[in-house]
């Protein structure tokens, strides 16, 4: 049977991308082109990244193949994306009824809530962890204070300087406490407290932006090092966040109270108190003595 | 009219119907009986290629031919009858009233399901087109969801896939998750509380995949995934109930692992797409209707041709009567069931591009609450053992869920969603006492069943078009990962259909041409 195609079938199908389709697995994808790299002696990254690339699946014709592509001036002005849906969504932005206003200026303030607070790379680069997330908290009406230092490190109110924080990066300078109480920490926010290798002390009494998120999110960082945490007042916290701080093991005291959304605050303490034998959990009374008549209080 | 094949000329993989934007790029088409139509100066002559695997070399040469699928049908209305409808003299609280007069009739896009794939994909597509920019029907057969497998789910939202889009994926649906409250709410609608219980997934691997497991959480962190590894000796010391004996490796998710309830997360989905404007219809699918389509030639490509595009769906109501909705686009979302209704549009039952069907059927799994007062605290996560069980706490009072995938040869019969005790007692209670001494002594309380939509292929999704049928989306085939990849999916489906092509997570490799070339993306250690 003769086989035709078109020029260009022909062509797709020849091209190696055809067959790099999408396997997963070493045994069923073609050996051809990697060992052609392999003679011809290159390193093991370079065959690697080759690897990478086959890898990616491109089911694109390259352009040459298609006589479209006519060199105008126009072609300064087009692009491959149709921004025709994103003219009518700049243009339908905000709703014009009281609650689309109020939706669009809340968005609004959420947004910048949050970019205010986004982590920031080249910070963390220069400063090194610690003294970033020192500048971080301080510069947004925290405390702080490290290892081998007595006080606490705090803004001033009246000037914009914070004495005593150090502006370059210094080794000797670790994390011992973090007071973050009555700040508006967001979740993206904690994200700027990552790589302290040993903080012990944690407080977000009074943050009304902390839920059951941004406790995954400090259980998971600091399991293996923090030893106070407080979270009194946080209204959004339930037992389900409180459970989560199951996985710091080293967690010796555990301040609660004010969690209205917490059904089962009681038998949530318990139990945490049942899995990690140091800790002591404190804002928590199991026994309303004054539900107790006489006889039972006196014994 | 629906006998006609592609002869003569090529299917071309850039030319698609006039309703999308040209510069997609879809994955390789063109095989078909094609004769060459133009010659080109210069062209190389006919050779046989070499490196085309041999089985799909002779299916290259077959036509693609669309099998007669539904027959045109005008539902007929009495001519009196709807004019007193029209003029009201009927009582407006008539289903039947209800039905002919507002029964929509087309529209852009029809999704069929209304599980958490069709309610996602509709928010997503009617946020991007505002109000009346695009009209998105939902056709769900079950508005009660008895039997739907989003809401028989265990809800659970992990990152330790092997697959880097699962994994970004489901870093995607933690971060909808947490913003779920503000994105789903509305005027007049409070957003759903998902009750996220971040309690992490741990997988324990023996020595054969404890290699396995090093890999997977080195792609898994590299793409922003909190987990971390730990040895038999380590994780005894974490989870002191936990019986070490034959775990080589363990893998603990820290941070955005765990479960939540997919009941909430469908509501406030589908709430919200209903605020923007989605209708939901009460009907089943029935059939489909094509339309010889004229697909316009590309100068210095190819000519033009006709082939059979989708143009109808034909759905049937409570009360038996058959209607049709007009589309520019289907998507594909019904779970388990989507084989089958795949079948009603000529997939896997033409020749050609529509030979292979679409893999997802149903599949049976069973899930088992029982109390155990000596079982492990409130660090228990989901642990999925070595031998494929795994259970999680249920609550706080001592109660725990467990299941297994079963192996090949012991499927259960998908008729109904009866529990069969026995695969617990057998199967499942041995291996979880096993990995822990305290569920030597638990009570079966209960128990349910769900299906999975697996895939057969490659217990992977199926994400995409259809080679043939362009306007045919499919999302669907996750066989029992979905409800945490939901959300991704709905957002790329949207940017496939307005932007042309995946923006965020690339999704290419989960296309249906995988299928057809035969071609299977692998997950190691699944559910």
């Amino acid at each position: 049977m003769a086989m035709s195609y078109s020029r260009l079938t022909q062509l797709r199908l020849s091209l190696k991308h055809f067959r790099r389709s999408c396997t997963s697995t070493s045994n069923t994808r073609p050996t051809a082109g990697i060992s052609q790299i392999a003679k011809l002696g290159n390193d093991k990254a370079e065959v690697e990244k080759k690897k990478e690339e086959e890898d990616r699946v491109t089911y694109e014709l390259p352009k040459a193949m298609y006589a479209e592509n006519k060199k105008t001036v126009f072609q300064l002005f087009s692009s491959q994306k149709n921004y025709a849906i994103e003219v009518i969504s700049v243009l339908n932005a905000i709703e014009f009824s009281p609650y689309g206003v109020k939706k669009a200026w809340s968005d609004w303030k959420e947004d910048k809530l949050v970019r205010s607070q986004l982590y920031v790379k080249e910070r963390a680069e220069f400063l090194g962890p610690e003294i970033a997330t020192g500048h971080f908290i301080c510069f947004r009406g925290g405390k702080v204070r490290f290892y081998g230092h007595k006080d606490w490190i705090v803004e001033d109110p009246d000037s914009d300087i914070i004495p005593n924080l150090p502006r370059f990066y210094l080794e000797s300078y670790k994390m011992e406490a973090v007071d973050c109480s009555k700040m508006t920490l967001v979740y993206e926010g904690l994200e700027n407290m990552k790589n302290m290798e040993k903080l012990k002390w944690l407080s977000l009494e009074s943050c009304p932006r902390i839920d059951d998120w941004c406790l995954d999110r400090i259980s998971g960082e600091f399991c293996d090092t923090l030893e106070y945490l407080d979270i009194r007042n946080c209204p959004l916290v339930t037992d389900k966040g409180i459970a989560s701080l199951s996985k710091m093991k080293k967690l010796k005291t555990l301040l609660v109270g004010g969690h209205p959304e917490a059904k089962n605050l009681e038998l949530v303490c318990l139990m945490l108190e049942d899995v990690l034998p140091e800790l002591t959990i404190r804002g928590i009374l199991y026994c309303d003595e004054s539900l107790l008549t006489n006889d039972e209080a006196h014994e | 009219m629906f006998k006609r094949a592609i002869t003569g000329v090529q299917l071309k993989p850039w030319l698609k119907s006039k309703y999308l934007v040209q510069s997609l790029s879809f994955p390789v088409r063109s095989f078909c009986n094609s004769q060459k139509k133009y010659s080109n100066k210069g062209d190389e002559s006919d050779k046989p290629l070499s490196n085309v695997v041999p089985d799909f070399q002779s299916e290259l040469f077959e036509e693609t031919r669309c099998p007669p699928l539904t027959q045109p049908l005008k539902p007929f209305l009495h001519p009196i009858k709807r004019s007193f409808d029209y003029l009201g003299i009927t009582g407006r609280n008539d289903p039947q009233t209800h039905n002919n007069l507002y029964f929509p009739r087309h529209c852009d896009i029809v999704i069929i399901g209304g599980g958490i794939m069709g309610c996602s994909i509709a928010y997503w597509l009617k946020q991007r087109g505002h109000d009346n920019g695009l009209r998105v029907i939902v056709v769900e057969r079950d508005p009660n969801y008895t039997r739907a497998s989003t809401v028989l789910s265990v809800g659970g939202l992990r990152q330790q896939f092997s697959l880097p889009e699962n994994i970004q994926m489901s870093l995607f649906g933690a971060e909808f998750l947490r913003n779920a409250k503000r994105l789903l709410s509305g005027e007049n609608l409070e957003g759903p509380d998902v009750q996220f219980h971040p309690y992490g997934y741990l997988f324990l691997a023996t020595q054969k995949g404890a290699d396995q497991l090093m890999e997977n959480h080195k792609l898994q962190t590299s793409l922003g995934a909190k987990i971390k590894l730990f040895s038999p000796y380590k994780l005894k010391e974490k989870f002191p109930w936990i019986n070490t004996d034959g775990v080589e490796l363990a893998s603990f998710g820290q941070e955005n692992e765990g479960w939540f309830d997919p009941w909430a997360l469908l509501n406030g989905f589908r709430n919200k797409a209903i605020e923007l404007g989605v209708e939901f219809v009460k009907a089943d699918t029935v059939g489909f209707e094509t339309e010889d389509t004229l697909v316009h030639s590309k100068p210095g490509v190819g000519e033009s041709f006709n082939y059979n595009k989708l143009k109808r769906v034909h759905v049937r109501l409570t009360n038996g009567e058959v209607r049709t909705i007009d589309f520019s686009l289907c998507v594909m979302a019904a779970g388990a069931q989507s084989g089958e209704v795949s079948k009603l549009a000529g997939i896997g039952i033409g020749t050609g591009l529509l030979r292979k069907a679409l893999p997802v059927e149903p599949r049976k799994r069973y899930v088992y609450c029982f109390h155990a007062p000596d079982g492990p605290g409130l660090d228990c996560p989901l642990t999925v053992d070595t031998t494929g069980s795994y259970f999680r706490r249920e609550g706080l009072g001592g109660h725990y869920i467990a299941g297994k995938s079963p192996t090949a040869n012991e499927e259960p019969g998908i008729a109904n969603l009866d529990v069969d005790y026995t695969f617990f007692d057998q199967q499942v209670w041995p291996e979880i006492a096993q990995r822990v001494p305290g569920f030597e002594n638990i009570k079966l309380k209960s128990a349910w069943s769900g299906y999975y939509d697996y895939n057969t292929f490659d217990q992977n999704a199926v994400i995409g078009s259809h080679p043939y049928h362009g306007n045919l989306m499919f999302a669907t085939g996750f066989s029992g990962h979905g409800i945490q990849h939901a959300p991704a999916v709905g957002k790329a489906i949207m940017e496939l259909v307005v932007d042309g092509r995946f923006i965020d997570i690339d999704l290419k490799r989960f296309g249906f041409e995988r299928i057809l070339t035969n071609h299977p993306v692998f997950e190691q250690n699944i559910v």
